[in-house]
């Protein structure tokens, strides 16, 4: 009888590890797929079963029947032989050790295509064929591709209506995938559409078929710098938002309206390196997107010190804008300076991140707590180390270009895991300082 | 009406109507192959899990009968109080509801356990089981 209960204990007390792994499935089953990919970090017999082909399949499965709202996601894609996906400042990933960079996700090819992959909103990105499939450069095989379910779904080519001097030109032409909304079920809505042109397509999943419409002509997208399209770009509540190419405007589309329209927006032409980016939060019944720039103003910078103003020396900023869906104007809700003459904007669905080059120092805008940190302010001087609540480190990756010259690569995956705060209750801006630090490279 | 003997992992005897032992299937296949003159021996199941299982099982049944005044709202919060328990306690319950395959009870704690770790860091989870495991050492 000892034994026996001897053996009960330790069963129990071995506990979830040893849990069966069908009564593991079954619990799992019930949780979305971050939840899945944060369970794969608490022990070795987990991350097996949690990553085994047949589990993800009767997850993807039973979760695509009961359709839970997606996070949104953002992701770093990067180009090599192969294609891979990054997860974008995810909270939910597994941190416990510099291998961090495992969880990046290789993204499926056929026909050894060229894909070009546009980040969208979520948690899924469209990938479209880059080039002519079977030498019809008119034709364009385009999937959604979700890279934690390993989800690939195909839609129906598209046929694009070229104009004569596209056609015979093999460059990635014109066209873009601009924004993926989701709706209710599995239904959703892509837009396609193309530079200096009035026309685009809508994908609509419940028709399953591809509509050839055309916007007013004052709304024709300007040229977006390719690097800087996801960045620029963001899809929030069934309203997709882009930053035109002068940043003087912000061109909406109401995809469940099929209406246009453009936002002014505060940028000016010292704005560099903008990010609109989706709050984590609903800001009352809608929720707005936030507007992201530095601006330099030292413009005499490459002046001699001798021969600078006290005027032109004014610190660079970055300030953050929030739309009020109302009035449809852009209202300032911070602004901080800090040294601007090489730095990287990232963001992920609460933080906004300023990561000026070399010096180590990271600045973190928390749009969920929208850092005013209420009940924090007794501390002295308005500031002070503020443990993360959760006790996650954030991990923030980003694409760092310009390797070529430094490591002779194409492009590096930047990745910081940081998990301290020092908030400054001033500028609302939280100081962050960096655990580790690493870069990967292809 | 029949009765049904069930022994638990420490010898304990439950004597159970025969219409509340056959809602556990594995209980039926053994008094299908056995048939009911022996107790039936659950080895994996402890006293105190089998006498919740039972309370369980029992609850439901008369909230099922015909002429029941029990509300949707007092079922839930019945299961609510069931299954606000210890972890370990917990672990046992989806295990023994498991193997003595209750389907019910199987989906209101794989349902809790869900819940319990849902959005929460890997970090937290870990230490969620490791102080319950020190709880029952």
């Amino acid at each position: 009888m000892a034994a026996r209960e001897r053996k009960q204990g330790s069963a129990a007390a071995q506990g979830w590890s040893e849990l069966p792994s069908d009564l593991l499935e079954r619990v799992c089953l019930r949780l979305c797929v971050a939840d899945v990919c944060r369970l794969r970090a608490v022990c070795r017999e987990w991350s097996l079963f949690l990553r085994s082909a047949q589990f993800m399949h009767n997850h993807a499965t039973a979760t695509a029947a009961a359709a839970p709202p997606a996070p949104h996601q953002r992701w770093i894609v990067v180009y090599t032989d192969q294609m891979y996906a990054f997860v974008n400042g995810r909270r939910w990933l597994p941190v416990s050790s510099p291998a961090a960079y495992r969880h990046h996700c290789r993204i499926p090819r056929r026909h050894e295509e060229e894909y070009q992959a546009d980040v969208v909103a979520d948690g899924a990105m469209v990938c479209v064929s880059r080039r002519s499939l079977i030498n019809d450069n008119s034709v364009r095989e385009v999937f959604v591709y979700n890279p934690v379910a390993k989800l690939r779904l195909d839609l129906p080519k598209l046929q694009l209506k070229l104009e004569e001097e596209e056609s015979d030109r093999q460059e990635w032409p014109r066209w873009r995938p601009w924004a993926l909304s989701s709706g209710p079920g599995r239904s959703f809505k892509l837009l396609f559409l193309r530079y200096q042109s009035s026309q685009f397509y809508l994908f609509d999943a419940d028709r399953a078929e591809w509509l050839l419409r055309t916007m007013p002509r004052s709304m024709m997208l300007e040229t977006v710098q390719h690097d800087d399209f996801s960045q620029a770009a963001t899809c929030i509540a069934g309203v997709a938002y882009c930053v035109n190419w002068d940043r003087s405007a912000v061109l909406t589309y109401s995809v469940d309206k099929d209406s246009w329209g453009k936002i002014d927006t505060p940028l000016t032409r010292h704005s560099r390196n903008y990010l609109l980016i989706e709050p984590q939060i609903v800001k009352g019944p809608k929720l707005a997107p936030m507007l992201v720039a530095g601006v330099r103003k030292r413009r005499n910078a490459w002046l001699h010190p001798r021969w600078r103003r006290d005027a032109d020396d004014q610190a660079d900023v970055v300030s953050i804008w929030e739309l009020d869906t109302g009035s449809m104007t852009w209202s300032k809700i911070c602004e901080k300076a800090c040294e601007l003459t090489s730095y990287a904007l990232a963001g992920n669905e609460q933080h906004i991140f300023v990561i000026p080059h070399g010096n180590g120092e990271v600045l973190a805008y928390d749009t969920a707590r929208n850092c005013k940190c209420s009940s924090r302010q007794s501390s002295a001087a308005g500031k002070r180390m503020d443990e993360n609540p959760r006790g996650v480190p954030v991990i923030l990756a980003w694409r760092e270009p310009n390797l070529r010259e430094k490591l002779g690569t194409r492009d590096g995956i930047r990745i910081l895991l940081v998990h301290e705060f020092a908030c400054d209750l001033k500028s609302k801006f939280l100081q962050v300082k960096i655990m580790s630090s690493f870069l990967l490279n292809f | 009406m029949v009765k049904v003997t069930l022994k638990s992992a420490e010898g304990d005897v439950f004597e159970v109507d025969e219409e509340l032992a056959l809602e556990s299937l594995m209980v039926k296949n053994m008094i299908e192959d056995v048939g009911l003159d022996s107790a039936i021996s659950l080895p994996n199941v402890s006293s105190t899990i089998l006498a919740k299982v039972i309370e369980y099982i029992k609850f439901h049944m008369d909230a099922q009968k015909d002429g029941s005044k029990k509300t949707s709202e007092e079922i839930k919060a019945f299961d609510d109080d069931f299954v606000n328990v210890g972890i370990p306690t917990l672990f046992e319950m989806v295990l023994a509801s498991n193997y003595l395959n209750v389907k019910s009870l199987l989906s209101l704690t794989c349902n809790t356990v869900a819940n319990m770790i849902k959005t929460k860091p890997p970090a937290e989870v870990k230490e969620m089981f490791t102080s319950a495991k020190q709880a029952k050492a």
